[in-house]
């Protein structure tokens, strides 16, 4: 078989998988998106509606209506920004570290960052409560930003080390030669080809950070300092049906910013970071 | 004279304040940090002391609390210790066995079967050129989902009264009649797997196609002219190259998957009969719906350990071959 | 059989409303002297509640909105727990020192609340403001724990069943009233053909809630007043057999039994597929926008065992958590403004919550309401006492064993020997 014949057979089944894949994470998105336009009663009903007969948009203005949107986003925005940032910065130097320096207990400081992660949450919640309320740091962005970073760091280091050591340290050796200093080299060659990496934990962190629940429903009691997800999961809690246009329309709703942000954070963290690449 | 020796202070004052100053600098500081023999330590520091402080003591509380008895309802019954007792009542109880079994099922069936997926769609999004944006996104919207919306969506689409996916199977005539997903032990099981797979390998998609893009293309180039095919590119190149990544991953999956009881309180809520009850679930429930604290301790205990078990495994299997040289 | 027997949500909201006012006008009890003197009550108030429902909680800001008129210098800070993690941040509060003043306690759970110390003893006040004498006794059994008081009945939940009036109808059926009636008349309703089912057992979560007066209608109470078990071997097994082989013998239960919890059981009954369901009154009012304006289902009571009947009511309840000193006095207003028989009208008139007190039960617009005068003789039943651990029985036994049951795992009588043994071990760890 020729070279382009090869060529092409593989496009064609990259392309195939791409695409049966994206149909599979695709299909319950769209299904939700159809379902937050639906009326309850077009949603229970003996024989399924595809699309809407009666398409509303009563589930986004109910939803609106029912729950303090600014605030809830508010919050969740404000929280998200702090903790990405936090563990951006911390994660990274401290991953740097871990990565190309060789010191007794190495292996050990790793397995004591993923300690946290280790234990189960459950038994992690009435002592973090303790500590919050000690520090008067609960109904507060703050603290929850704390919690956030205190579980999500290790995540970071770990997932940023990753990427550095797949990074051969022949490239910084060389520089170091050059005369580089070390701050210099991180900035100059290391950040440059770690950028993918770092922007896939950044978008990692930020998405575990948007989606929690279980930590801020139990250390915020009061409206003011409620999340997003704190806010959906009241739409669900009832005793009653599952109101399952306003489910979706706040699914939808959660996911928006995600998408902007993705789609803005791939381009622009990776180009930001490359600028200052060595080239050749 | 006076005169000249004010100059000559002044000259001294204004070296050595521009000295002081570049010395403040925060950019050249950090590079001057930087060489100092004990840079490493400093750069962890932050991290390591924030982690530490704050996790340090619910970490060790909740490792203590199991070696006591603990019950809330009885809080006069304070928490006298009592050794190895409620490790000894793990083993003797048939709900901890059970759960520790779907605990396996679970925990490798969520790791490996996203992860797989996750490398085939990384490989094909590295390859494709046009719309990459486009299905990027769209592959890694399972993951934008909080899960509160992701488990109720899933549990409609599987429901068995108006689940769209039941439609299309009987459509196609794969399925007789709609089938109850959740009612049946063994189809639960595909059924968690397969939304677990849906939430989960995004996470690996995102990761793999991160690390892909950070080999080098002359190392391809160079390949190619040495007539290799791209399986072979694949296993020579690639697949070592993303090795720490995969551990990195599969490890935090391992890790997320086993200790959080999120998706089977929505969809399964352990059932049907304890078929897929967990041990996450069990800790959970033990705390506050039993109140058993020390009991929820000594789960936990135990989960911990199994989780450390996974990962010494990975990091034998997986050994980073960058991981030989330290930087100078 | 052939005349309308049903009311319109319409009807049913007037009728609620012109007789709203007329009680209103005369409605000076004894026990609402406090309620001029504490005029002059300051202070904030937090209150934790679920009312999540939209029809819920609307019903609740209206109290809300009237307790701002009548108390002008009290603030209540009202925050909406989901009904499912309430008891792990309210037990997370409690253990970190940051209980909220005031709290809803609902009965499965009241036992354990108090054991934990998160409710305090308000026997003093109670006696003190007479509210014995508006809410009948037996409603404050379950809030009664070693003599002391921890909640005030607020509202109730009544055992009941939903059935398709028309299928009877077509099918000359009587709605069945002893458990016998009841299978006869699942069978008859049962038609694979037309994707008809009988009963809408709930197997899912939550299901040990209809399966535990199931129980109580062949054995009698589960525990007796001081708590001790009385569950009998042979009863609990026959009400097991009774109950899972409507599903596994006589297949008159649609086969997602098992995950069916509350949404599908409510699902199946609307869209058709199944023709009686058991669930309590709850949020009547939102149950009739639920299942639709058509006049197509009727309430009845539930059947009798050959105990006693297979249902009863319980209370909901508030209480006293954790009120600063200061603000005690404003707490206490705030928790027995709900007994006033003001409130309880109102609130039943949005939501349709059975009212707690005697006053607000006997009214005309409750008896001459063709769905809730069924229940009347319900409504005096007390279920079975409560106890700590109780909860954790219900959820972590019960329904993992009734779900077995139903998949054929164990046999009944295996089931029921479970069930005692654990209800046993319970008892014994937590009292």
């Amino acid at each position: 078989m020729s070279h382009r014949t090869t060529q092409r057979l593989y496009n064609v089944l990259a392309y195939t998988v791409v695409v049966i894949v994206g149909i599979f994470s695709a299909f319950p998105i769209v299904w939700t998106f159809l379902t937050s336009l639906k009326r309850n009663e077009d949603v229970v009903t003996k024989t399924l509606q595809y699309i809407p007969t009666n398409p509303t948009l009563e589930n986004y203005s109910e939803l609106w209506g029912r729950m303090s949107f600014i605030t809830l986003f508010g919050n969740s925005a404000i929280i998200t920004v702090m903790t990405v940032s936090i563990c951006l910065v911390i994660g990274s130097t401290t991953a740097y570290a871990l990565s190309r320096y060789r010191f007794p207990g190495r292996g050990g400081m790793m397995m004591v960052f993923l300690l946290i992660r280790m234990f189960p949450m459950v038994l992690m919640l009435v002592p973090l409560f303790i500590i919050l309320r000690n520090l008067g740091l609960l109904n507060s962005r703050l603290g929850l930003a704390l919690v956030y970073t205190t579980f999500l760091l290790p995540i970071s280091i770990w997932m940023i080390k990753g990427f550095l050591d797949a990074i051969p340290i022949d490239l910084e050796e060389a520089a170091r030669i050059d005369g580089a200093s070390r701050a210099g080299v991180i900035v100059r060659i290391i950040l440059p080809l770690a950028a993918p990496g770092i922007a896939a934990t950044a978008v990692l962190i930020s998405i575990a950070s948007w989606n929690e629940f279980m930590f801020a429903l139990m250390f915020t009691s009061n409206e003011q300092s409620q999340t997003w997800p704190v806010g959906l999961h009241l739409l669900v809690g009832g005793e009653f049906n599952l109101p399952w246009g306003l489910l979706s329309a706040g699914g939808i709703i959660s996911v928006i910013p995600i998408i902007i942000f993705f789609v803005l954070a791939q381009n622009s963290i990776v180009r930001g970071l490359t600028q200052g690449a060595v080239k050749g | 004279m006076s005169q000249l020796a004010n100059a000559d202070a002044r000259n001294k004052l204004q070296s050595f304040l521009s000295l002081y100053l570049q010395k403040l600098n925060p950019f050249s500081l950090i590079g001057h940090i930087s060489e100092t023999k004990y840079w490493a330590y400093l750069m962890i520091l932050p991290g390591l002391l924030l982690v530490s402080v704050v996790i340090f003591y619910p970490v060790v509380s909740g490792i203590w609390l199991s070696f006591h008895k603990y019950n809330l309802l009885r809080p006069k019954a304070g928490q006298p210790w009592v050794g190895l007792e409620q490790y000894q009542e793990l083993i003797n109880d048939p709900i901890f066995w059970i759960s520790l079994k779907n605990t396996f099922i679970f925990g490798v069936g969520n790791v490996i079967l996203p992860l797989m997926l996750g490398m085939i769609a990384a490989l094909a999004l590295n390859h494709i050129n046009r719309g990459r944006a486009l299905f990027r996104t769209m592959l890694l919207m399972p993951w934008f989902m909080p899960s509160v919306v992701a488990g109720h969506m899933w549990a409609l689409l599987l429901d068995s009264r108006l689940g769209v996916v039941n439609d299309l199977l009987v459509r196609i005539g794969l399925l007789d009649s709609y089938h109850a997903w959740f009612a049946d032990p063994n189809t639960t099981m595909i059924a968690v797997l397969m939304v677990g797979l849906w939430r989960g390998f995004p996470f690996f998609t995102l990761l793999l196609l991160a690390g892909m893009q950070s080999i080098p293309t002359e190392l391809y180039e160079a390949a190619s002219v040495d007539g290799a095919n791209p399986w072979l590119k694949y296993r020579a190149i690639t697949l070592p190259l993303l090795i720490p990544i995969i551990l990195v991953s599969v490890t935090l999956r391992t890790i997320a998957v086993i200790n959080s009881p999120d998706l089977f309180i929505i969809l399964t809520g352990g059932g049907p009969g304890r078929t897929t009850h967990v041990l996450s679930f069990y800790a959970f429930n033990t705390a506050f719906s039993e109140f058993n604290f020390g009991y929820a301790a000594t789960i936990s205990t135990i989960m911990l350990l199994i989780v450390t078990i996974f990962i010494v495994i990975y990091m034998r299997v997986l050994r980073n071959p960058n991981q030989q040289r330290s930087a100078t | 059989m052939n005349k309308k027997n049903y009311l319109s949500r319409r009807e049913f909201l007037r009728l609620a409303g012109i007789s709203g006012a007329s009680l209103a006008a005369g409605s000076f009890a004894p026990g609402l002297m406090s309620h001029v003197q504490g005029q002059d009550v300051s202070g904030t108030v937090e209150y934790w509640h679920n009312f999540i429902a939209e029809f819920v909680f609307a019903g609740f800001e209206e109290v809300l909105a009237k307790f701002n008129e009548d108390y002008p210098d009290i603030v209540v800070e009202p925050l909406t727990v989901p009904n499912a993690d309430f008891v792990t941040k309210f037990t997370t509060a409690v253990l970190g020192g940051a209980a909220p003043d005031t709290t809803m306690a609902l009965s499965d759970r009241i036992a354990d609340l108090v054991a934990i110390e998160g409710l305090q003893d308000i026997s003093a006040r109670v006696e003190a403001d007479n509210l014995m004498d508006l809410i009948p006794e037996d409603r404050w059994q379950l809030s009664t724990i070693d003599g002391g008081i921890y909640g005030i009945p607020s509202f109730m939940f009544v055992d009941l069943m939903y059935y398709r009036a028309d299928w009877f109808e077509e099918a000359g059926v009587e709605p069945p009233t002893t458990w016998e009636e009841f299978t006869q008349a699942a069978i008859a309703l049962t038609d694979p053909e037309q994707g008809r089912y009988g009963f809408g057992l709930r197997g899912g979560g939550g299901g040990q809630g209809n399966l535990l007066p199931v129980i109580e209608g062949f054995n009698g109470p589960i525990v007796d007043e001081d708590l001790n078990p009385t569950l009998d071997l042979d009863a609990t097994a026959a009400a097991l057999r009774w109950y899972t082989e409507l599903y596994t013998v006589h297949g008159t239960v649609p086969p997602s039994v098992v995950e069916d919890s509350f949404r599908q059981m409510i699902e199946g009954f609307q869209i058709g597929q199944t023709a009686m369901i058991w669930h309590h009154t709850g949020s009547l009012g939102e149950m009739q926008a639920i299942l639709g304006n058509e006049g197509t289902f009727m309430t009845a009571p539930r059947p009798m065992g050959p105990a006693q009947l297979m249902g009863s009511s319980t209370p909901a309840f508030n209480g006293l958590s954790s009120p600063d000193p200061e603000n005690e006095d404003a707490s206490w207003a705030w928790l027995k403004y709900w007994t006033e028989v003001d409130t309880q009208i109102l609130f039943m008139e949005k939501t349709g919550y059975f009212p707690s007190t005697t006053a607000a039960a006997e009214d005309t617009r409750l008896l001459d309401n063709p769905l809730y005068s069924p229940l009347v003789n319900t409504v005096n039943i007390a279920a079975s006492p409560g106890f700590p651990g109780g909860a954790g029985w219900q959820s972590n036994t019960v329904l993992p064993v009734l779900q077995q049951t139903l998949l054929g795992d164990v046999t009944p009588e295996e089931a029921a020997q479970t069930l005692i043994d654990e209800l046993e071990t319970t008892l014994e760890e937590n009292m």
